[in-house]
């Protein structure tokens, strides 16, 4: 049995459904990401967890222990669940030390050497604990409002968006940091985010979310290489779609006949998926031909708009690295490598 | 060429953000002479009168016995009332109450009623109800309105999203309101109180119907028999001190304090706490303060109008009366509101050990009895400024001196609501300092600036001692001719004046509850 266990949860807004039945299960101490457009409901799923808002039905079980079911909920303050918000979410009349220890119920001594742990942990100073939050960076705040939520060593984090508001470097770091420290207390993590880079790195499985339904559970490359259907594919990264005739383990399309990821012996038409990092360029006469019709320089790596010459209908986004210089109308050899992915 | 140079930026010598800054502070300056004139009047009559005198005056048994009631009313009548709104608005904002909307407007309509015609109200139905306990009662009824108005504006405007944070930290919803709510909402609960605790410092017709005797009482008795402005003067010092005492208590709880939200994002709608079984219980906390501030005054004011039947609406005189009394409560209401508004803004987003002096300049000025403000002008101009003497102007001067706070503490409330990093997120979308401050901080703080408006104009309507010692010869307003009535024991006379005040206060009061709202964006 998984650690968290979520069953048909539905919950409507007025009009809005913001949640049409989710089924998802979390194994403890496991990292579990959720994307999905804005509006879908990620934000609800973790409040309806944190117990924020009440569910109209299903089932939510933590460790075995229901705390939903229906109407039926135990409130949030009895769930020992962490969440870390957007904003990080502290409290302005309280120093990082008062934050930090707000939960606790120790004595003052034990709280004061904790809040000072914590801040090691999230990678702060202790220097800083006697400042006031309005006088911390993004950064700082969002790891503060961490270090508050592990001083109760919560049974599960929720995360929304944490990293948001903070640039990209600092944000990588941050993730790694907060990541660490999760994964060295054992806490299962929900992880909400509009950054497909960051869910693939930080998950140890996805979960895509669309109009308030799970359309795909998986690792991240299972997720990544084989996507349900096109937009979920897109959602994740570049994608190349295709029209294709399959059979015999193979599909015949644009580019040639390539190797499918088709099971139980499916023949006639498909869509099919490949991803830019699986088209190489040969040297040449051989591969399917192409021209090169817009470039776009991108550091380590250039994006390429390439026209099929015996298919002129066909568009395709490539990559290819920097120091091949192509100018467009250049003709170049194409080659595919790997599985095509066949939408079922 | 040209157009190269034109779209450079200009470059100024001084941060935009520090532009400005010291003209508003030379307005706020100015305000503050003049708002200090009648308690440097004070000081001045005292150091003239020499210590010999001033001592005799000072320590003698009548002043005692004025300090133990004024204390004693001061001590039990501030803490009930923030205890009582401060109950009133959560029970109105933040519970499932029955019909929370209507108590909460309410809560608000005794705004409405000047606290002298309180009570008279008290009186008409018990006529033996005189003392501490008359003072406290009626004084509980007529001032919890001025608190509850900031508190429940502030209840609206916290974030939920802290209170599920700590909710999700493990703490019950009594836990989250003592830890979370109540500390936010400790600005509010202490400017509303130090507001209520100078009401009751310089009340005069509450207490002197129900024969209470307080400092201003007592002043205004001195001044009224005997015209030797001595002894008044030196009551009125031990008065300032006690406004002293109660700006440092003040100011020692407030602590440096900010409010705003730190976070980005708008605040989500708040929920109501399901009361349960209490539901139905709790519906008498609000029915009982309604009935005392509501019910007791329609009650008088009914049979006084059932008996004074149509002999008592001499139309001739009413019309005069309100026609006089509107026109003053405008001009003043705007006048103190201008004037509260370079404090206010500074006392937000630039504050420092002088913009709390000026503020403080400000509190204690207001807090000199309107008949020590009036005396003081009527001393200043016969002697200085002659053409002045019992002119519009002067008394447009002593409502800003005494009324100024209320606009302030709305202002002030509303301005610390926006985060100064709108102001600064307008300019970095092009606005000039000027125009990105009335983009973002005076269109935000509009609601405040209208309250501030109101709250004074309601002021001054309701203001009685010092309207009648300056007022132009030939004025008389609503509240001096209800005074003048009551005085002679005419109780059914009065009565159409008292009516015509709280019906023409009600639409600001109105307007009042309806902008506190809307700070709150709904
Ligand atoms: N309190 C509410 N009242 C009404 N509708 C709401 C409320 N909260 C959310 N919704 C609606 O429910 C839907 C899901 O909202 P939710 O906040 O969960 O989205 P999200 O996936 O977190 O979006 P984003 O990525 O933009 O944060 C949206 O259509 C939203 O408008
Ligand atoms: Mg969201």
């Amino acid at each position: 049995m998984s650690f968290v266990e979520i069953r048909a949860l539905r919950k409507q807004f007025g009009p809005v459904t913001a949640l049409d039945g989710i089924d998802l299960d979390i194994a403890g101490g496991s990292r579990t990401v959720v994307v999905g457009p804005s509006g879908c409901g990620k934000t609800t799923l973790l409040r309806l967890i944190a117990g924020f808002e009440a569910a109209d039905a299903g089932r939510i079980a933590i460790d075995g222990e229901p705390v939903v079911d229906g109407a039926a909920a135990v409130p949030a303050h009895k769930r020992n669940i962490g969440i870390v918000a957007q904003d990080g979410c502290l409290f302005p009349h309280l120093s990082v030390a008062g934050n930090i220890t707000f939960g606790m119920t120790e004595d003052a001594a034990i709280r004061q050497a904790r809040a000072g742990e914590l801040m090691e942990m999230v990678g702060l100073d202790r220097s800083m604990l006697t400042r006031r939050p309005d006088e911390l960076s993004g950064g700082q705040q969002q790891r503060v409002a961490l270090a508050r939520a592990l001083a109760r060593k919560p049974r599960l984090m929720l995360l929304d968006e944490p990293f948001s508001a903070l640039d990209t470097g600092l944000r990588a770091t941050t993730r790694k940091a907060v990541g660490d420290v999760l994964r060295a207390e054992g806490i299962a993590t929900l992880l909400v985010t509009h950054d497909q880079a960051e869910a693939l790195a930080f998950a140890d499985q996805v979960a895509v979310m669309r109009a308030g339904r799970l359309m795909q559970f998986g690792p991240p490359r299972e997720v990544y290489g084989r996507p349900v259907d096109p937009a979920t594919a897109a959602f994740l990264g570049e994608a190349i779609i295709l029209p294709a005739t399959i059979g015999d383990g193979h599909a015949d399309c644009a580019l040639g006949r390539l190797p499918a990821d088709v099971a139980n012996g499916f023949a006639g038409q498909a869509t099919i998926m490949l991803r830019p990092e699986q088209i190489g360029l040969v040297e040449g006469e051989g591969g399917v031909r192409a021209k090169v019709a817009e470039a776009g320089f991108r550091g380590s790596a250039s994006e390429l708009r390439i026209v099929l010459c015996d298919d002129q209908g066909i568009t395709l986004t490539i990559e290819v690295p920097s120091s091949r210089d192509l100018p467009i109308g250049e003709e170049i050899g194409l080659q595919v490598s790997g599985k095509a992915h066949v939408f079922a | 060429m040209t157009s190269f140079v034109d779209n450079r930026p200009m470059l100024v010598s001084r941060p935009w953000f520090l532009a400005g800054t010291r003209g508003t502070y030379l307005i706020a300056i100015v305000i503050a002479l003049f708002a200090l004139m009648p308690l440097g009047f004070v000081f001045w009559a005292t150091a003239v009168t020499g210590w010999e005198t001033a001592s005799q005056l000072i320590f003698r048994p009548r002043v005692g016995e004025l300090m133990g009631n004024t204390l004693l009313l001061v001590i039990v009548t501030v803490p009930v009332t923030m205890i009582l709104a401060t109950v009133l608005a959560w029970l109105t904002e933040r519970s499932d109450l029955p019909f929370a909307r209507f108590w909460s407007v309410l809560c608000v309509a005794p705004l409405a009623i000047p606290a002298f015609v309180h009570s008279y109200a008290w009186i008409g139905l018990w006529p033996g109800f005189h003392g501490l306990p008359a003072g406290i009662a009626i004084s509980v009824t007529a001032y919890f309105p001025f608190l509850y108005l900031p508190i429940s504006a502030a209840l609206r405007l916290l974030d939920p999203a802290l209170e599920d944070q700590a909710a999700s930290l493990g703490l019950s919803d009594a836990a989250v309101f003592r830890r979370v709510v109540l500390p936010q909402l400790r600005l509010s609960i202490l400017g509303g109180g130090l507001l209520v605790g100078l009401h009751l410092l310089a009340e005069y017709g509450l207490y002197a119907m129900i024969r209470f005797d307080t400092f201003t009482t007592a002043i205004v008795d001195q001044f009224q028999s005997t015209y030797n402005g001595v002894a008044a003067n030196m009551l009125a010092l031990v008065l300032v001190l006690c406004c002293l005492v109660l700006l440092a208590v003040d100011a020692g709880l407030r602590g440096r304090r900010r409010y705003a939200r730190i976070g980005p994002g708008v605040a989500r709608q708040v929920r109501r706490t399901s009361l349960g079984a209490w539901r139905y219980p709790c519906l008498l906390l609000p029915i009982a303060a309604v009935f005392f501030a509501l019910g007791v005054p329609a009650l008088t004011l009914s049979r006084w109008l059932v008996a004074g039947g149509a002999a008592i609406w001499r139309m001739d005189e009413i019309g005069l009366a309100l026609g006089q009394t509107l026109v003053i409560c405008l001009v003043g209401g705007l006048a103190t509101t201008a004037a509260a508004l370079p404090i206010a803004w500074l006392s937000v987003r630039r504050p420092s050990r002088r913009s709390r002096v000026i503020e403080g300049c400000y509190y204690l000025a207001s807090s000199m009895p309107g008949v020590v403000v009036a005396l003081a002008l009527v001393t200043i101009t016969v002697r200085v400024a002659l053409p002045l003497y019992q002119t519009v102007a002067t008394i447009v001067i002593a409502y800003m001196i005494m009324f100024l706070p209320r606009a302030l503490i709305s202002l002030r409330a509303s301005i610390a609501q926006v985060p100064a990093e709108l102001e600064q997120a307008a300019a970095s979308l092009g606005r000039s300092p000027a125009r990105a401050l009335w983009a973002t901080t005076v269109r935000l703080a509009a609601p405040g600036a209208a309250a501030g408006v109101a709250l004074s104009s309601l002021g001054i309507m309701n203001e009685l001692t010092a309207t009648q010692m300056l007022a132009p010869n030939g004025t008389r307003t609503l509240a001096m001719a209800f005074w003048a009535l009551t005085s002679e024991i005419d109780y059914a006379g009065a009565a159409p004046y008292a009516l015509l005040m709280i019906l023409f206060s009600l639409p600001m009061t109105a307007l009042l509850h309806h902008q506190s709202k809307k700070i709150a964006g709904r």
